[in-house]
């Protein structure tokens, strides 16, 4: 007995003339929640079609639980409806047809449970899920928030191992999708289940997730928890998509250890290598938005920067520096007068590529 | 999810047999020197040989031409400015006239042109009127030229059908831009609106073009009595031209015909791939604006009103009325000859009351077994792309290529030379079964437009949850679409109403119906009897219109 709930195994996708997944391999333990995040394209939610069977892939294997569902090896592929799993999807797929009661239970009819027994159930789950009093209803007659956990209902109500769950806040509105991500995670963690869930926010993954998949190009970018993809990107297209970045270019004029010297015109900073480069290359520098801080004193790896423009935010004041050009942008909690500012990045937050 | 189950490839199959083995038959018949059912029998080219030196041939191949030609250029640019006046501006009363437009598709020319000689020929009423005002009648209604009139006059609504549809799908702001630029409402019209719906209009003028090659009833009515035959009459006559059946001439003429128009289906597929290239999609809740025409509206709806009338307002007119009166000539009035008498004969005539019985069974019952056929064919090919769908797509392509009158002659020699089909001849399953091959494509559009309403992932979603490919169909797919498959009964049931041509050559005791009844009795000159079963003919299709009036039901998309 594993706990590894589902595994993926050098997964390829071909769809016509298009090879969408380029070989994923991919783990999810008993009650865990990873996120599958990546741009349009990237083929996240390829990926989780593939896995539930509505994708058929050119290689690779895929097993739920201790059932191989995919093997082209042994050429084996069980059908969608055989894999027993949970999916909500992003339109949620209400059958608009049935109402509510209907819709959930329909995967217990199919399971052939006693009719009383599914009321009980689908009661359970409605009520659980705070739509106890919406049996009667047709979908049409819900508000989104209501239609996207009809749809959960529907895929919890039959017990599956796994939920699979394609952009499951993006119709709802800003504000609930905040409330919703809590929710949610807090909803599969007191069922210990395990899930896997398509975004194309990055925020909402760490939110979310217990581990984060980052795809590009149809390939895992960087797996790992949420602290490590922000904290410790490998590569710039990580870092760049994670948070909000300030980005800028120079000329590396000395390494030494771990960190190196970037130059470029007029200035001079410290920051950490996170990738092999030797003296005389060009680089990228990356520092996350709230890394550039107000600094009292000239130290190391402090800038005098000419200040552009600053906006208010309500909750912070965004300033936008002038660096030899390119605009540097950082956040403080009052406003400061045109001219020229003491900056200070830290060399520890200034990641070299 | 890419395999195809077993199930779904044998409809697929049976489609394509039900197709392709009555027009292999008649290929292969065109090819031989003597009836393919008789023991002697050679390969030869005799058959086209002959057609190509009769002198009769080329006349009607020639007719067949200018009445395509001429078809083409009154309906495209009719249809195409109607389309404009009905679904772009505020034309009075478009909400009465769009049922009154769709007639001519509903009603059968044999009774459209029926309803002229009765209104406008030599004798009709309305001419012995105009000849009263002023002394003799200026047109002659068997001329060549009024056959290619009203032969694109009432195939205007065709290509009306499809430019207001591409229309409906055209943004309003497209338009709004060019009046804030400075155009007038028919600047509008011929330099941005009709443009971008050009292939819609290529298409449509395509499909006329090859509908042209197909008239029967029409050229059959008024073709007669000047001896005008097109390639369609030509065929239905060679029995008598030559007193005995000789099917590989038949066959020979059929084969012709379908040379011409299945180039013409096919090139109408290639046109559809561009359909949508200038179209630009309305995003959701982009409302459509109608351009107000200001002073033309008046002069628009005038003539909108006098396209109705000549198309549609005459021959209907006359065709009741004849149904109503023992003889009409001049110096008879209308209430001196008024009568019942015709529809008491056709009561008391067991084949003709039959025809009425077996008209209304054959669209009732028979169209909804043809939707039940039709769903089947469509649930096969649904969310599929394979070998099987490709070869289930032209299948289902090809009838629109093949005219009523060859298709029920292809059908009769199935039927009577296929053992298992034999004891069926003399049924209505015969019949039936022509019908619904003929109108095929038509009845597979009605589907699919229901089919792809369906959201894929309310299918992919029960999957997921369990059910197999069966069950999503009979759980979620049918039940969603099951209004769109009633309203496809419907339309079914009056196509099937208005089929003339098909059962021609399956007329028999037991499989009479009105329109080959009609087709028959034309030969025979019973004016009274013909009269009178049109009007049930008019009112049979009255019901369905009725209905779908009634319920909102879309009678073209």
């Amino acid at each position: 007995m594993t706990d590894i709930e589902l595994s993926v195994q050098d997964l390829h996708v071909t769809l016509g003339k298009n090879h969408i997944l380029k070989g994923v391999s991919l783990e999810v333990n008993r009650g865990e929640i990873v996120a599958l995040l990546g741009p349009s394209g990237s083929g996240k939610t390829t990926l989780l079609r593939a896995i539930a069977g509505l994708e058929l892939p050119s290689q690779g294997a895929i097993r739920i639980g201790e059932q191989m569902v995919f093997d082209s090896a042994k050429q084996l592929e069980v059908p969608v409806e055989k894999r027993a799993l949970g999916f909500v999807f992003q339109s949620y797929a209400l059958w608009p047809h049935r109402t509510v009661d209907q819709n959930v239970a329909y995967g217990l009819k199919l399971r052939k449970v006693p009719a009383g027994e599914i009321r009980e159930r689908v009661q359970t789950v409605l009520n659980n899920l705070g739509l106890g009093e919406l049996g009667e209803r047709h979908p049409h007659q819900l508000s989104g928030g209501q239609q996207q956990r009809v749809a959960l209902a529907r895929s919890l109500v039959y017990n599956p191992r796994v939920i699979l769950l394609d952009e499951p806040l993006s119709n709802l509105d800003a504000k609930l999708r905040e409330e919703a991500r809590i929710w949610l995670r807090q909803l599969i963690i007191s069922l210990n289940l395990s899930a896997v869930c398509v975004t194309h926010d990055q925020a909402e993954a760490m939110a979310l997730a217990d581990k984060v998949v980052l795809l590009k190009e149809g390939a895992i970018e960087q797996s790992g928890t949420p602290q490590e993809l922000y904290g410790e990107p490998r590569s710039l297209f990580v870092a760049e998509f994670m948070g909000a970045n300030n980005t800028f270019g120079g000329r590396i004029s000395q390494v030494a250890g771990g960190s190196a010297q970037l130059e470029g015109d007029g200035w001079s900073l410290r920051g950490r290598l996170r990738s092999p480069l030797h003296v005389g290359d060009t680089a990228t520098a990356v520092v996350r938005l709230e890394k550039v801080q107000l600094a009292e004193t000239a130290r190391a790896n402090t800038l005098l920067l000419r200040l552009s423009t600053s906006v208010y935010l309500g909750s912070a004041w965004e300033y936008v520096f002038d660096l030899a050009g390119t605009p540097i942008r950082g956040y403080g909690n009052e406003p400061i007068q045109p001219g020229e500012q003491l900056v200070e990045i830290s060399p520890e937050h200034l990641w070299l590529f | 999810m890419k395999k195809m189950s077993l199930a779904k490839i044998a409809v697929i199959l049976l489609t394509a047999i039900a197709v392709f083995l009555p027009i292999g038959l008649l290929c292969w018949q065109s090819f031989l020197d003597a009836p393919f059912f008789q023991a002697q029998k050679l390969y030869s080219l005799d058959a086209y040989r002959f057609i190509f030196e009769d002198p009769d041939f080329k006349r009607s191949f020639l007719n067949s031409l200018y009445i395509s030609c001429g078809m083409g250029l009154i309906a495209v640019p009719m249809g195409s400015v109607l389309a404009f006046l009905m679904v772009r501006t505020d034309l009075p009363g478009r909400r009465w006239i769009e049922p009154l437009l769709l007639i001519p598709v509903f009603v059968s020319p044999m009774i459209l042109c029926f309803g002229y000689t009765v209104a406008v020929g030599p004798v009709g009423f309305i001419s012995l009127w105009v000849q009263k005002l002023v002394g003799s009648v200026p047109w002659n209604l068997y001329s060549m030229t009024s056959i290619v009139l009203i032969a694109g006059l009432s195939h205007v609504p065709h290509v009306y059908l499809y430019t207001s549809s591409a229309l409906r799908s055209l943004s309003s702001d497209v338009e709004e831009a060019a009046r804030v630029a400075g155009a007038g409402p028919l600047k509008v019209a011929t330099t941005v609106s009709l443009p971008m719906v050009m292939p819609a209009m290529l298409y449509s003028g395509v499909l006329v073009f090859f509908l042209g090659f197909q008239v029967f009833g029409l050229a059959l009515v008024l073709g007669d009595p000047e001896g005008h035959l097109v390639l369609a009459t030509y065929l239905y006559k060679l029995t008598n031209k030559l007193g005995i059946p000789s099917y590989h001439l038949m066959a020979a003429v059929a084969m012709c015909i379908v040379a011409i128009t299945v180039p013409m289906v096919l090139s109408q597929r290639f046109l559809l791939r561009n359909a949508h290239k200038y179209i630009t999609l309305k995003g959701k809740g982009a409302r459509q604006r109608t351009l107000p025409l200001g002073a033309l509206r008046w002069v628009a709806a005038a003539l909108v009103f006098l396209w109705l009338a000549v198309t549609v307002i005459i021959p209907l007119v006359g065709v009741i009325f004849r149904a109503f009166v023992t003889n009409w000539g001049e110096g008879v009035t209308f209430l001196e000859a008024f009568t019942l008498d015709n529809f008491k004969q056709v009561f008391e005539q067991t084949n003709l009351m039959r025809g009425v019985v077996n008209t209304i069974l054959l669209g009732v019952i028979g169209g909804g077994l043809s939707v039940l056929c039709f769903t089947f064919i469509g649930l096969a090919s649904h969310r599929k792309n394979n070998g099987w769908t490709r070869l289930l797509d032209y299948t289902v392509m090809t009838p629109r290529a093949i005219p009523g009158l060859l298709a029920g002659l292809a059908f009769l020699w199935v039927f009577l030379f296929f053992p298992p089909l034999v004891p069926f001849r003399k049924t209505l399953v015969s019949l039936w079964l022509a019908y619904s091959v003929v109108w095929l494509a038509y009845g597979m559009r009605l589907i699919s437009t229901s089919l792809l309403q369906v959201g894929p992932e309310l299918e992919e979603c029960a999957r997921v949850t369990g059910a197999t490919p069966g069950q999503v169909n009979r759980h979620v797919t049918i039940p969603l679409i099951r209004y769109g498959l009633l309203a496809s009964w419907l339309m079914i049931f009056m196509i099937f109403e208005r089929e003339y041509s098909t059962g021609v050559y399956l007329l028999g005791p037991g499989t009479e119906v009105i329109g080959s009844l009609m087709v028959s009795l034309w030969g025979a000159g019973a004016i009274e009897i013909i009269s009178a079963l049109s009007f049930i003919n008019i009112l049979l299709v009255s019901v369905g219109m009725g209905i779908a009036l009634r319920y909102g039901v879309k009678l073209h998309d």
